[in-house]
């Protein structure tokens, strides 16, 4: 109960700093007003608390025409989260399954493939999403055969190319931590006992081994979390997706910021608390050192 | 010292660096800041070859864009604009956030849980919004033209680029230095009376003066990554300058040629003149690679293991053991068979 406590305690001070975030700028433009910087301060900061009571009122003005913004959002939003949820499972699926096969391979191939990793690792997202769209594109000038769709165009939403851009250096990521996680663990004396008792290499990875890392591997879900949420904003703009960043980068008037800012905040960390929650009730009683 | 320059790594990326920087103050230097410009190539018999944009051949080893301009050249000018600005922010967060991680570690350990789970939060919102957000009235031309002059928007980018992981940075170093805190030493250090301005002095930063090194080269990745996404969305370094002219179909222009300025507006060439969005991008990629090359270099060589694992005893122990039984097996031969 004092956790839940802790946790509520967290996430309103969270939306307090998000509200007082939002009305920052406002200090940089005192040119033209007669008022000081922090007077025009106080004012958007009581101007945004006002429209996030009356968060219906809110309006944007999208080619000229003027949309009501609550109900427009939630489908942006939609899409975007499942974006970030799609891009999560691939990449935790992919990291994990890369690393069960990479264990099989010698030590020294091993090294070899850290190097590489080290490499992927370090090519910024703007062009891994770039070359993997020109690939698709040159596939399809080619062999006139579509694998994916490239960009979303109305009602044809881009779904798996996206997810695929967003999940590719998490995985890396993920899987540098893995492999390194599983090494570690392949010194302990369960794993020679198994060993001793002839049990498969194959078997003790994917059944001991896995379930003694997967917490550690859990603790890197907030970090992945972040990095995935920045891609996000390049991957919506390079696809042409309606999606939550796109209302965020567009309409940047303080009060419609901060409403669409807590739209993105609120669900993912609800959903990130809902799975540590999950997570420390299962392994109960069993080591959890971040 | 010496050591570090002979790693490999280390070395590769520290040359690219500093051979890109000075090739580009060089460069500038001897065209003036002028960007090299080709419209039309002819062949032998004066016929057009080719128009702008030109794809990559002998003459524009990287095509041209397109009004002609080269992009071999334009990269070269901008180089030292983002990789000197980069360097600013990165030391500038290091020297924020290093005295008020340590701070926040050794004198408020106790408040230190609450300001942890404050900051967490801040973990779900991505960070160049965060920048875009702040920055987007600085840097973007208005009608009227720009509220502040080109250094000023240069400085307050560089300010609020630095203060934008200075949360983040700062608990982490605290939380690490709190670790240490922890240590035998420390606390012996504490009963003999060591204030916690000479624990920190004598005891904590000779120790993660490495870690310092590795977290500012993270920080430098992180910074170039920040603009090339802000590039993207139309914010250049030291401003963006918007033709408003009714007729004009200019796109939004840098000011100095940096790489985040060539990125923005390119991404509709894409599909028939690649080479222009991905100059700037692949540029930005190998930079970062140089710094990372370099990270870890220089973790191998300070502490003897690729970066990102934190010490672990057994671990260490265990190879140790090994490598033992492997220098002791160089001292015996096998009779049967040495023939």
């Amino acid at each position: 109960m004092r956790k839940l406590g802790g946790m509520v305690g967290q996430f309103i001070a969270a939306c307090i700093g998000i509200v007082i975030f939002g009305a920052i700028p406002s200090l940089f433009f005192t040119v033209g007003t007669e008022e000081g910087p922090l007077a025009m301060f106080f004012k958007t900061v009581k101007s945004i608390l006002y429209s996030l009571v009356h968060y219906d009122e809110l309006t944007i003005m999208m080619r000229g025409t003027e949309y009501k913004l609550y109900p427009l959002i939630l489908e942006g939003a939609l899409y975007s989260l499942t974006l970030i949820l799609g891009a999560l499972i691939l990449a935790y699926i992919t990291s994990i399954l890369l690393t069960i096969g990479t264990m099989q391979f010698p030590k020294w191939l091993r090294e070899k493939m850290k190097f590489i990793i080290l490499f992927l690792e370090s090519l910024p997202d703007i062009l891994v999403v770039l070359v993997l769209q020109l690939v698709i594109i040159v596939l399809y000038k080619k062999t006139d055969f579509l694998l994916m769709k490239v960009v979303t165009v109305g009602d044809s939403q881009a779904l798996l190319l996206p997810i695929i851009c967003l999940a590719f250096l998490p995985t890396i990521q993920l899987y540098r931590i893995t492999v390194h996680l599983f090494e570690e663990e392949l010194f302990k004396d369960y794993v020679l006992l198994g060993r001793a008792k002839g049990l498969h290499h194959t078997f003790l990875l994917v059944v001991h081994v896995f379930r003694n890392t997967a917490i550690s591997l859990f603790f890197n879900l907030k970090k992945t979390i972040w990095f995935m949420l920045s891609t996000l904003v390049v991957v919506e703009l390079l696809f042409g997706i309606f999606g939550i960043t796109y209302y965020l980068t567009t309409y940047m008037a303080p009060e419609v910021f901060t409403f669409i800012l807590l739209f993105l905040f609120v669900p993912i960390f609800v959903f990130y608390h809902i799975v540590k929650m999950i997570i420390e009730r299962t392994i109960k009683g069993g080591e959890t050192v971040a | 010292m010496i050591k570090l320059f002979k790693n490999p790594l280390f070395l590769i990326g520290f040359v690219f660096i500093v051979g890109l920087v000075t090739a580009s103050f060089i460069y500038s230097h001897i065209v003036n800041n002028e960007v090299k410009q080709i419209y039309h190539i002819y062949g032998e018999d004066n016929e057009l070859i080719d128009s702008a944009p030109i794809a990559p051949r002998k003459e524009a080893l990287l095509g041209t864009d397109k009004l002609g301009y080269d992009m071999l050249s334009k990269v070269l000018i901008g180089a030292k604009f983002t990789i000197l600005a980069a360097l600013i922010i990165a030391i500038l967060r290091m020297v924020i956030s290093v005295p008020i991680g340590l701070i926040v570690g050794t004198y408020f350990s106790k408040t230190k849980k609450y300001l942890n789970s404050l900051v967490d939060a801040f973990h779900f919102i991505p960070l160049t919004i965060i920048a875009l957000y702040l920055l987007q009235p600085v840097l973007y031309m208005r009608p009227e033209g720009f509220t502040y002059s080109l250094t000023e928007r240069m400085g307050i980018e560089i300010l609020v680029l630095a203060i934008l992981t200075v949360p983040i940075l700062s608990v982490l170093i605290g939380n690490e230095a709190g670790e240490l805190l922890k240590s035998e030493y420390v606390i012996s250090a504490k009963t003999l009376g060591g204030s916690n301005l000479h624990i920190i002095l004598k005891h904590i930063i000779p120790i993660m003066k490495d870690r310092f090194f590795i977290l500012f080269g993270q920080q430098f990745v992180q910074t170039l990554i920040v603009m090339a996404h802000l590039g993207l969305f139309n914010l250049y370094f030291g401003g963006t300058l918007v033709s408003f002219d009714k007729m004009g179909t200019d796109p939004p222009q840098s000011m100095t040629n940096e790489w985040s300025g060539l990125i923005g507006g390119t991404k509709i060439f894409l599909q028939w003149a690649p080479w222009i969005p991905l100059t700037p991008i692949i540029c930005f990629a190998l930079t970062i690679l140089a710094v990372s090359f370099m990270v870890e270099g220089f973790s191998r060589v300070t502490t003897g293991r690729p970066v990102y694992f934190k010490k672990r005893k057994k671990f260490n122990e265990d190879r140790m053991n090994k490598m033992d039984i492997e220098s002791r097996s160089d001292q015996f031969k096998l009779l049967n068979k040495s023939s």
